[in-house]
């Protein structure tokens, strides 16, 4: 393979995904009033259920600390998750298993690009304009919080890893949707077990301590309670780093897995239908 | 009585063909029955965590809001077997045009448009709402005996509750391209409902006993059979669910008006 043909394959490999973020970003705004609905429902209810709970457990039942956190700290900590919760988001793991269940996966592999890699190319193109949108606000509210930019920066940095982790363990549980005829149930499973153990319900630091191990052994802390640490400087920026570390780790240990899911399923693979 | 026997005699024959072909994906089933299981021990866990931290939220101690949890999958249960796919995929059968077929159809199209798929997963979480209320019963100041019948009735009510929210939600179909959104949107607001209503501020307490009633699918019909419900609570639940009702079916026919049979 001479140089040219390098830089042209490289060129094609930057090329596509540029354009499969593009294409996500353009199919997200163009239903303007859903993309506001969804952002809405998915950002503000959860925030205002949680700020409410908080108020009535310190405001009508007149506690002065919940494990160990004040009112102040819950409330901060709630309109952080805020922001960060946005970025965990989306639903890509659904759409496999639907390309799986309904044979349109076959129009992807007919494609030179990676099935997994496009379709998360395309989502990203929606994150992408939800991440801008919350990083404007998280900066702009920092000029009014103890919050300081870079460590805004730092905690988007890692939901961003968490972004990918997210991803990567739809990716490699929707292969199950190659064995069952609808593995739609496990994604809800997974989905229910995130919004507990990823700290978007609750501060982790709220279960009890002898059931701690639970929440440190799975990544999911990584995507809305890890990030949000950060940003309010319950991390340092050495923690940071081996938070950083450990979401990497996690990123590579699943894609060897769902190298390893994905190739033995699409042995069994027989493009029905699409 | 004779439309009431076709009615019911069309709900049979729906309820046998989801039977069939809910029973075709084995694995499937017992996997939406174990996911669902998993979501009941998770809503448990958010209120274990709560009260291993608290004695009482507003008045409500740790065995009331799991006797509320109880009476709340119960109803809420009922609603996935009976309507939780059809409402979920309502906004399809405007979207590609599948109404045309239910409009032609000799029996009303907003029944055939809310009674198409059913769910038999959940049968078994219906007896693990039971058992809540069971187990936490007693500590709640719930007796058994006869009782019993209230809590049906009173899951039934909450059953209805949900019916009418989850359809005026889904009814703006008819003015979206892609319904989904609001679909979603009902689910956030949903968490309202998982909560007893007394833990929230007055505010809250009246919106979701009002404008967005989700108190009436597991809240008040807990107070309810408990004898803690308030006759402003009825009041509401009457209101509320009625205007809900007349509601519901002036955005249907509206609706109806605006839809362009988009696949004929």
């Amino acid at each position: 393979m001479n140089d040219s043909e390098i830089s042209s394959r490289s060129w094609w490999a930057l090329e596509w995904r540029l354009a499969a973020i593009q294409n996500g970003m353009r199919d997200a705004i163009a239903y303007r009033l859903e993309f506001l609905l969804e952002i809405v429902g998915s950002a503000a209810v959860p925030v205002i259920l949680q700020l409410v709970l908080w108020y009535s457990i310190f405001k009508t039942s007149g506690a002065t600390q919940f494990a160990g956190m004040t009112y102040q700290e819950l409330i901060s900590y709630t309109w952080m998750t805020l922001l960060f919760s946005q970025i965990r988001g989306g639903d890509l793991d659904f759409s496999l298993i639907e390309m799986i269940r309904t044979g349109t996966l076959n129009n992807y592999l007919l494609r030179p690009v990676g099935v997994i890699q496009f379709i998360y190319m395309r989502g990203l193109g929606e994150r992408i304009l939800i991440v801008t949108l919350c990083l404007g606000l998280g900066i702009l509210s920092t000029a009014f919080s103890s919050v300081s930019p870079f460590q805004l920066i730092l905690g988007m940095l890692l939901a961003l890893v968490g972004n990918v982790i997210a991803f990567m363990i739809g990716a490699a549980l929707s292969s199950v949707a190659f064995y069952w005829e609808n593995a739609f149930a496990a994604l809800m499973v997974k989905n229910m077990i995130v919004s507990l153990l990823s700290g978007e319900l609750l501060p982790l630091t709220l279960i009890p301590h002898q059931y701690s191990w639970i929440w440190k052994a799975t990544p999911f802390y990584l995507f809305v309670f890890g990030p949000t640490q950060v940003a309010l400087g319950k991390w340092s920026a050495s923690e940071w780093a081996v938070q950083m570390g450990i979401g990497l780790a996690w990123i590579i240990g699943l894609s060897l897995v769902i190298k390893l899911l994905w190739g033995i399923s699409m042995k069994r693979y027989q493009g029905l239908g699409g | 009585m004779k439309t009431f026997r076709y009615y019911l005699s069309i709900f049979g024959v729906i309820l046998k063909n989801n039977f069939v072909s809910d029973f075709i994906y084995r694995s499937n089933f017992f996997a939406m029955t174990f996911a669902d299981l998993i979501w009941i021990l998770l809503e448990a866990s958010f209120f274990q965590i709560i009260y291993s931290n608290i004695n009482a939220i507003n008045g409500w101690t740790r065995p009331q809001v799991f006797f509320f949890l109880g009476v709340f999958v119960s109803s809420e249960t009922l609603f996935t077997i009976f309507f939780q796919r059809t409402f979920w995929r309502f906004p399809e059968l405007i979207n590609l045009g599948d109404l045309d077929i239910l409009l032609t159809k000799p029996a009303n199209a907003i029944f055939l448009a809310c009674v198409r798929y059913f769910n038999f997963s959940q049968v078994s979480n219906l007896f693990l709402g039971f058992w809540i209320i069971h187990h936490f019963g007693a500590e709640a100041g719930f007796t058994g005996g006869l009782q019993w019948f209230s809590v049906f009735f009173w899951i039934t009510v909450g059953l209805l509750a949900q019916v009418l929210l989850r359809f005026s939600f889904v009814v703006w179909s008819f003015w979206l391209e892609r319904g989904f959104a609001v679909s979603r949107l009902y689910y956030q607001f949903y968490s309202l409902a998982n909560k007893p209503d007394g833990i929230y501020p007055v505010f809250f307490r009246y919106l979701i006993k009002s404008a967005l009633p989700f108190a009436f699918i597991g809240s008040v019909p807990a107070q309810a059979v408990l004898g803690k419900a308030t006759v402003q609570d009825y009041l509401l639940l009457v209101g509320s669910l009625g205007t809900y009702t007349v509601l519901c079916l002036f955005l249907w026919r509206r609706g109806l008006q605006r839809y362009q049979s988009a696949s004929s």
